[in-house]
């Protein structure tokens, strides 16, 4: 018997987990990683930014990311931020359990005045 | 060591190790030295090797072995690669995950705030971690009119509480390296920063 949950393919999490990243005050933008490509791959597209993985059924997610330099950044806070973001779009989709966020800070970009 | 002392080691060790291989063949009569040698100046050089007395020819041996054993270390210990540095910091690591930040960003970090001295012309830092935190090198091109302590001074503070207070991780030291820049003369001193 079906258990009533919907099925979301893995570049669906990975697109709501980006948008949702990207709303983040303080996120200048996600990035495709800075030693090897960080990225969710399906049938004819790649989300960049977000690498996916399942283990045991829980989501694994690693965020790359670039942040927003200002005298208020706090990398720690905003990677809280961020876990938070991701969690909650997850949720929202109902892809299951989410078991652990990465955050990798790639670069911090100064806006010039 | 930079690359062409290092490449001049290596060829040099590769001549030693030849030198003594062929030599230590020669002797212990593995082959003849027509078969060894491609010019027949090095077969001169060996032929000696056929006609040891007993006692020349123990030495022999046992010199050769510890030179090809010697040429054997010394070609390890250059060709192994060198430490490298981890690309990434991490901030934090909880039962959530990993927290990370690329070593270049914060090297991108302390060079902006140290740009932000004045009479810093130009920087060039580079960020280590251990267990204790974070230790900081800031090579840097100073305006010769502006004094290298007081400069250092404020320095090594803007830098110290920039990257700990956006990292979060305590910064346990912060090297500067100063170097004075001549400057063109009637030329007002610009910053330039990387």
């Amino acid at each position: 018997m079906d258990s009533g949950r919907l099925q979301v393919s893995e570049v669906g999490i990975a697109r709501a987990v980006v948008a949702a990243v990207r709303r983040v005050p303080g996120v200048a933008d996600v990035s495709p990683g800075r030693f090897a490509e960080a990225a969710t791959y399906g049938p004819g597209e790649k989300v960049r930014g977000v690498a996916l993985a399942r283990t045991a059924g829980a989501l694994d997610i690693e965020v790359h990311l670039c942040a927003l330099h200002a005298d208020a950044l706090l990398l720690p806070e905003l990677a809280s931020r961020v876990r938070s973001a991701v969690r909650q779009s997850v949720e929202a989709l109902g892809a299951g359990a989410v078991r652990r966020i990465d955050v990798a800070f790639d670069d911090l970009r100064v806006e010039e005045a | 060591m930079n690359v062409f002392n290092r490449l001049l080691i290596i060829l040099l060790d590769l001549l030693l190790l030849v030198a003594a291989g062929a030599v230590l063949l020669t002797t212990l009569r593995v082959t003849q030295p027509e078969q060894l040698a491609p010019i027949p100046w090095f077969v001169d050089r060996l032929v000696p090797f056929t006609q040891l007395d007993p006692t020349s020819w123990s030495w022999t041996v046992g010199v050769s072995i510890v030179l090809l054993l010697v040429g054997l270390l010394l070609l390890f210990l250059e060709l192994r690669p060198g430490p490298r540095e981890a690309p990434q910091i991490t901030l934090k690591q909880d039962g959530l995950g990993r927290v990370t930040v690329a070593r270049d960003g914060v090297r991108h970090l302390v060079d902006r705030e140290a740009g932000l001295v004045a009479g810093v012309m130009e920087v060039r830092s580079h960020v280590e971690e251990d267990a204790a935190g974070l230790r900081i090198l800031c090579h840097l091109s100073v305006d010769p009119t502006r004094s290298v302590p007081e400069l250092t001074q404020e320095l090594q503070e803007r830098v110290k509480m920039a990257v700990e207070h956006h990292l979060g991780r305590p910064v346990v030291a912060v090297r500067v390296d100063a170097q004075v820049a001549a400057l063109a003369p009637g030329r007002r001193a610009g910053r330039r920063v990387r």
